[in-house]
C-alpha cells in the first residue's frame, strides 16, 4: 500500500505543484484586490455593502475550489482509466476497497490542505481589513464553495472509473448536481442551516466512486 | 460490500437528486403561478375589498359584499393608496367621514409598516456589526460615519473602519453612558435601520440583558441614551424601525408571544396590533396607517384583515381562502405523481434550509405505480425475488424518485 500512495504522490507531484502556485496566486492576489477596493472606495460604505447589502466581496473564491477539485480529480484518475494501469493495481493483493480508498485519501488530503489554504487566506485577508464577525461570516458563506470542492474530486473518481459511457454521462449529472446545490444561494450565511445534508451527499459520492471501480475492474459493459 | 455500499449511496444520491429536481422541473412546466391576495380596507366603502389572482392574467377586484369593481373603481375606494390617480383623475379633495383631505393631506398620512417572516432576526443570517448615525448631523441628508460597534459581553465596542482597530475613546464613552443609563450587558438584541436613505434617523434601540429596551442615539460623538419605558417582562423577538416621515409610528415590536406592537414615540408607548391567526414565521404582516382606517392584513393561504379606528381599536375583520394552486389539475397530478418534494430553499428567509412536503395519500397511486414499474423491469430482466427486494423497498418507501434511482444505477446483482 505504501509503494501505492508513493506512485500516487509521483503522479501528483507536478500537479500539485501547480495548483499550489495557483492557489498562492490567487491569495495574492485576493489581498491586493481587497487591498485596492479599500483605497478608492470609503471604508464605511464598503462596511455597509458587506453586512447590509450582502456583497461578497470574496466571490472571486467560489469556483476556486470547484476547479481544483476537479482538476485534481481528473491528473489522479484520468492517467489510470485511460491508459489502464489501474487494473494493474487492481491485480495486487489488496482489496479493492483498500485500494480506492487509499487512492481517494491520498487526493482528499492534498485538495483538503489546498482548501485549508483558500479558508486560511480567505480568513486572513478579511481579518485585515474587517472585524471578526465579518471573517466568521465570510469562512461559513465560502464552507459550501469547500464542499462543492471536494464533490468535484470524488465526482471525478465517480465519472472517470465508471467503464460504460452513458453512466459516466449519469455520473456527471449526478456530480453536477451536488455541485449546483452547494452553489445555490448568493447570500452570506444561507448554508448554515443546511451544510450536514449537503456533506452527507457529497460523502455518498465516495462509496459509489468505489461502485465504479468494482465494475471498472470487471470490465462491465451495461 | 463494497458493491452493496455503492449501490446503496449511488441510489440514495439519484433518488435525493430527483426528489429535488423532478419536482422543480415539472413545476416550471406546467404549474400555474398564482399571485397573493391583497386585502384593505376601504375608508370609502367601509368594506373589505380585495384585488385575487387565479393565474395566468385573471385578476378580479371585488368586496366582501360581493361587489365587483373594474381596476379604476377599485382603486377609487382606496384613495390613501392612490391618491396619485385620484389627483389626476381630478377626484380630489375627497370627504371621508367628515373630514376633506387633499393630495398633500393623503400623501402625508399614509404610512405602511410590514414585517416579512425572512425579516426576523433569528431567521437570517446577520453579521453583528452595525453602524451609529450621526442624527444631527448639521447638514442636509446622513452619511455614515466612519465608525462601526458591536455588543460584546461587557462593553459596546466601536471600530474605526479606516484601520480596523478599536476606537477606545468612543467605547468608554458609550459604554458608560450605557451603563449609567442602567443597561446590563450582554445585549440580547440590537435593532435599527442600517441606511442613510431616510428622512432623519433614530438611532438603535438595545434589549440588554435583563430585557428591558434602551433607545441609543448618537450626536456627533456624544452618545444619548434613553431607557424606555416598554416593559422588560415582554420578551422582544424582533423590534423594526420604519424612519418615515412620520417620526410619531417609529417601528413594530414582535414579543416571542406572537404579538405585535406598534412603536409610538416620543413616549415610547405600544400599541397592540391585531394578531388572533397571525404566525410571524409563516406570514408578513402588514399594516396600513391612514388617518381614518388604519389596517392590518396578514396570511397566504388564508389572508385575514382587521380594520381599525384612527385609534387603532379593531371595528371589523374579515379571513378569504387564497385561490390555492394546490388545487389546480396540474397540482394535483403533481400529487399523485410525486410522493413528496424535497427543496433546499429560501422560502422562508434568507436561509437555506431542507424541507419534505409529503403530498399525502394520492401518492400512494404514483407508488403502485413505480412498484409495477419496477416488477415488470425485474421480470423483464429475470432478476429473482432476492435480488430485487432492496429496490422494491426503495421503490415503495420513495415512488418515482427511487423508481429512477433503481433502474439508473447498476443492477445490485449482475456481474
Amino acid at each position: 500500500m505504501r509503494a501505492l500512495l508513493f506512485k500516487e504522490w509521483i503522479k501528483l507531484r507536478p500537479w500539485l505543484a501547480l495548483l499550489v502556485v495557483g492557489h498562492l496566486t490567487f491569495a495574492v492576489w485576493f489581498f491586493l484586490s481587497m487591498r485596492q477596493e479599500f483605497r478608492v472606495e470609503h471604508a464605511e460604505i464598503i462596511f455597509h455593502q458587506a453586512s447590509r447589502i450582502g456583497r461578497l466581496f470574496y466571490d472571486d473564491l467560489r469556483y476556486v475550489p470547484l476547479v481544483t477539485g476537479a482538476l485534481l480529480g481528473v491528473a489522479q484518475f484520468l492517467p489510470e482509466v485511460s491508459r489502464g494501469r489501474l487494473r494493474l493495481a487492481m491485480h495486487l493483493p489488496v482489496p479493492l476497497g483498500a485500494l480506492m480508498a487509499g487512492h481517494l485519501a491520498l487526493g482528499l488530503a492534498a485538495l483538503l490542505v489546498l482548501l485549508a489554504f483558500d479558508l486560511g487566506a480567505l480568513a486572513v485577508t478579511v481579518g485585515v481589513f474587517f472585524p471578526a464577525p465579518f471573517v466568521a461570516s465570510a469562512v461559513a458563506t465560502a464552507l459550501p464553495w469547500m464542499l462543492a470542492g471536494v464533490a468535484a474530486y470524488l465526482g471525478a473518481a465517480l465519472v472517470l472509473l465508471e467503464p460504460v459511457r452513458w453512466r459516466q454521462a449519469l455520473n456527471l449529472v449526478v456530480v453536477g448536481g451536488v455541485i449546483w446545490l452547494c452553489h445555490l444561494s448568493n447570500a452570506y450565511g444561507a448554508y448554515d442551516l443546511a451544510l450536514p445534508g449537503l456533506v452527507l451527499l457529497t460523502v455518498l459520492i465516495a462509496p459509489a466512486a468505489l461502485l465504479a471501480a468494482a465494475r471498472f475492474r470487471d470490465g462491465a459493459v451495461s | 460490500m463494497t458493491r452493496a455500499l455503492g449501490w446503496l449511496a449511488m441510489v440514495l444520491l439519484l433518488t435525493v437528486l430527483s426528489a429535488i429536481v423532478l419536482p422543480r422541473l415539472y413545476e416550471m412546466a406546467f404549474a400555474r403561478d398564482i399571485a397573493p391576495t391583497y386585502l384593505f380596507f376601504s375608508p370609502v366603502a367601509k368594506t373589505f375589498i380585495f384585488r385575487e389572482h387565479r393565474g395566468d392574467h385573471d385578476f378580479s377586484y371585488a368586496s366582501a359584499d360581493g361587489e365587483t369593481y373594474d381596476r379604476r373603481g377599485f382603486e377609487q375606494l382606496l384613495p390613501f393608496m392612490y391618491h396619485r390617480n385620484m389627483e389626476l383623475w381630478g377626484l380630489l379633495p375627497v370627504e371621508i367621514d367628515g373630514q376633506l383631505f387633499d393630495r398633500d393631506a393623503m400623501r402625508d398620512s399614509l404610512q405602511v409598516f410590514e414585517l416579512k417572516a425572512r425579516e426576523i432576526t433569528d431567521r437570517r443570517p446577520d453579521i453583528p456589526v452595525y453602524a451609529l448615525l450621526d442624527a444631527a448631523p448639521g447638514r442636509a441628508g446622513l452619511s455614515f460615519p466612519e465608525d462601526v460597534f458591536r455588543m460584546t459581553r461587557s462593553r459596546i465596542e466601536f471600530i474605526d473602519v479606516d484601520v480596523n482597530r478599536l476606537d477606545e475613546p468612543l467605547t468608554e464613552r458609550f459604554t458608560r453612558a450605557l451603563r449609567e443609563a442602567g443597561f446590563v450587558f450582554p445585549a440580547r438584541l440590537v435593532a435599527g435601520r442600517q441606511t442613510i436613505l431616510k428622512p432623519f434617523d433614530a438611532g438603535v434601540f438595545l434589549v440588554d440583558a435583563d430585557g428591558s429596551v434602551f433607545h441609543l442615539r448618537r450626536e456627533g460623538d456624544a452618545p444619548r441614551v434613553t431607557r424606555t419605558p416598554i416593559p422588560r417582562n415582554l420578551g422582544i423577538r424582533h423590534i423594526k424601525i420604519v424612519e418615515n416621515a412620520r417620526p410619531d409610528l417609529l417601528g413594530l415590536i414582535l414579543a416571542d408571544s406572537g404579538r405585535l406592537f406598534l412603536l409610538t414615540m416620543p413616549d415610547y408607548q405600544l400599541v397592540a396590533l391585531p394578531t388572533q391567526g397571525y404566525d410571524p414565521d409563516r406570514m408578513d404582516y402588514r399594516l396600513v396607517v391612514n388617518p381614518v382606517n388604519p389596517t392590518a392584513t396578514f396570511g397566504h393561504a388564508i389572508v385575514h384583515g382587521v380594520a381599525m379606528t384612527p385609534d387603532f381599536e379593531p371595528i371589523a375583520d374579515y379571513a378569504r381562502a387564497a385561490p390555492d394552486a394546490t388545487t389546480t389539475r396540474q397540482a394535483r397530478i403533481a400529487g399523485a405523481l410525486f410522493p413528496f418534494v424535497l427543496a433546499l430553499d429560501d422560502e422562508a428567509g434568507p436561509y437555506l434550509r431542507w424541507r419534505i412536503l409529503w403530498n399525502g395519500w394520492p401518492a400512494l397511486i404514483g407508488i403502485a405505480l413505480s412498484l409495477a414499474a419496477f416488477a415488470l423491469v425485474s421480470r423483464l430482466r429475470g432478476a429473482s425475488l432476492r435480488d430485487a427486494l432492496p429496490g422494491v423497498v426503495i421503490v415503495a418507501v420513495t415512488g418515482v424518485f427511487g423508481l429512477i434511482a433503481v433502474l439508473a444505477s447498476p443492477w445490485l446483482r449482475s456481474r
